[in-house]
């Protein structure tokens, strides 16, 4: 497993092996929704910007 | 070295704890914490976006040397007139409080900071509304590292909220029995089978108490695998399961359950004059309304500048109110679960982390409307007991008293033996008077009932 290296967590709170490893599979799986997000916003927002600029000019 | 008086709640971080000086809380920032801790609080920083927003409790810096000289920092946040718990809270009001600290943990990730837990302890209903209070909650983080409370977050915001929604909100109490948190597997055994067809409830809920079971004890390396985005899909995530959950379908389901009145429409412009001409004149700010229903007569008083408690033990009720003063932006109101046959014990570490609820009363006035028939008849309790705890509240009470031929009392009656002989208004009344009480009678107009106002001997 990627997850399982040295480097202990040492927190406040046991955050729980399980707990962290499942965190960065459901993370895995969602960061990529962020990312297609963030992107799919730039991408209308440029295309409004040329939508405007034709409509304007 | 002078010692400390701490808070019996606050044992868990010997570098952040609350202690007490002259009945005031003050947090003491320990050397381990002060470098975080200045971070956060440096200007235009993270304590001033979230304190500016209203999601953290206003605080001040005290010179450390005139308190805890050990101390890095020593803060002094702003009071909080009346602490409640997370079991006591209506369905909304944990949802708010789940809510508040995902945009908390958002606003600080975009800052380099993480929250190193995430419990509804760390949140308190201030005017109505969910604010932090852990000021010592905020570490710098590297933002592809996970989140250590997730766990904590899952098991004490996310698992009781989904089995209030899905299963039945008087599981709400469940949140005192496990008060460290609902054990994910015990979660998902008590959940129905569409629960896996929900995203987020399945990878947060079912999934998560899956890995615990599989990876359970075994130690696991802090790797920065993830990245920023991960975290944010993370608690985009969970924002979304949580604003997904409602207990709309229980409301429904339970819409011909109100505590329904026998009164006519004059009676009950009477009685509600009635209740805002006598608590106008008593003295004090804060109203306790025990049995407050949905909390109409609490919003009634509250228009007349008094800080109110609205209890009840339906959560049903107790959340329809929450949510309509909160959708009309009303924060007068603080609306607890809580049932007067079994008040919120003391519970936690040495029965001293959370207090009972009697003892949290800062009642001036307590007030009692349609109540004193379900206690005495409803459950037995003879009416002297009544009068004696309605004293040791507050100072000023007001009951409404309820005669034994009035609709409602009958409706209690109809199915068991009337052994009730002492339910009288005379007996009552003596009760109060035999405490040094003062009393007096005023009826309700177009009723049978009356109400009665008492002052307690001082």
């Amino acid at each position: 497993m990627t997850f399982m290296h040295h480097d202990l967590i040492l927190a406040y709170l046991d955050p729980g092996s399980g707990s962290l490893i499942i965190q960065a599979v459901i993370g895995a799986l969602v960061g990529g929704a962020v990312v297609v997000r963030a992107k799919f916003g730039q991408l209308s927002a440029a295309v409004r910007r040329i939508v405007t600029r034709t409509k304007t000019s | 070295m002078t010692t400390l008086t701490r808070h019996p709640a606050s044992f868990r971080d010997d570098a952040g704890f609350v202690f007490v000086r002259d009945g005031r809380p003050y947090r003491f920032v320990g050397q381990r914490l002060a470098s975080d801790f200045n971070a956060f609080i440096a200007p235009n920083g993270l304590a001033d976006e979230l304190v500016r927003a209203g999601l953290l409790l206003p605080f001040e810096l005290i010179p450390p040397e005139t308190m805890a000289p050990d101390a890095a920092f020593v803060i002094a946040p702003e009071p909080v007139p009346v602490i409640s718990y997370p079991y006591e809270w209506p369905f909304s009001a944990l949802r708010d409080a789940a809510l508040l600290t995902l945009e908390i943990e958002e606003r600080a990730s975009r800052r380099g900071f993480r929250l190193r837990d995430a419990t509804p302890f760390n949140i308190q209903f201030v005017h109505g509304r969910p604010v932090f209070i852990d000021h010592t909650s905020f570490e710098r983080a590297d933002p592809g590292q996970p989140w250590v409370a997730y766990r904590q977050f899952c098991e004490q915001f996310l698992a009781p909220l989904a089995i209030s929604s899905l299963v039945d909100p008087r599981l709400g109490s469940m949140n005192a029995t496990f008060i460290n948190g609902i054990p994910l597997d015990l979660a998902v055994r008590l959940l129905p089978r569409r629960s896996l067809f929900s995203f987020g409830l399945f990878a947060h809920l079912h999934l998560h108490a899956w890995a615990q079971r599989k990876y359970e004890g075994r130690p696991t390396a802090k790797r920065a695998t993830g990245s920023a985005n991960q975290h944010a899909g993370i608690i985009a995530s969970l924002r979304r399961t949580i604003e997904s959950l409602s207990i709309n379908g229980h409301h429904t389901r339970w819409a011909n359950y109100t505590r329904t009145t026998s009164y006519t429409e004059r009676a009950a412009a009477a009685k509600a004059a009635l209740v805002e001409q006598i608590v106008g004149y008593l003295p004090g700010t804060w109203v306790w309304d025990l049995g407050a229903n949905d909390g109409v007569y609490s919003e009634m008083i509250a228009a007349l500048g008094r800080s109110v408690v609205a209890i009840d033990s339906d959560p049903i009720a107790v959340d329809r109110g929450y949510l309509r003063r909160r959708d009309n932006g009303d924060y007068r109101v603080l609306a607890l679960v809580g049932d007067l046959m079994n008040p919120t014990p003391a519970i936690g570490w040495a029965n001293e982390e959370r207090s009972a609820l009697v003892d949290r009363v800062n009642a001036d006035v307590v007030v009692a409307l349609a109540l004193v028939h379900h206690l005495a008849i409803g459950s037995n309790v003879p009416l002297a007991m009544i009068a004696e705890l309605l004293c040791r509240l507050a100072p000023n009470v007001v009951v409404e008293w309820v005669p034994k031929d009035d609709p409602m009392v009958q409706r209690l009656l109809a199915t068991r033996d009337d052994i009730f002989d002492a339910y009288r208004l005379e007996t009552f009344l003596d009760a109060f008077h035999q405490l040094g009480a003062v009393t007096s009678v005023h009826p309700i107009e177009d009723s049978q009932r009356s109400m009665i106002v008492v002052r307690r001997h001082k």
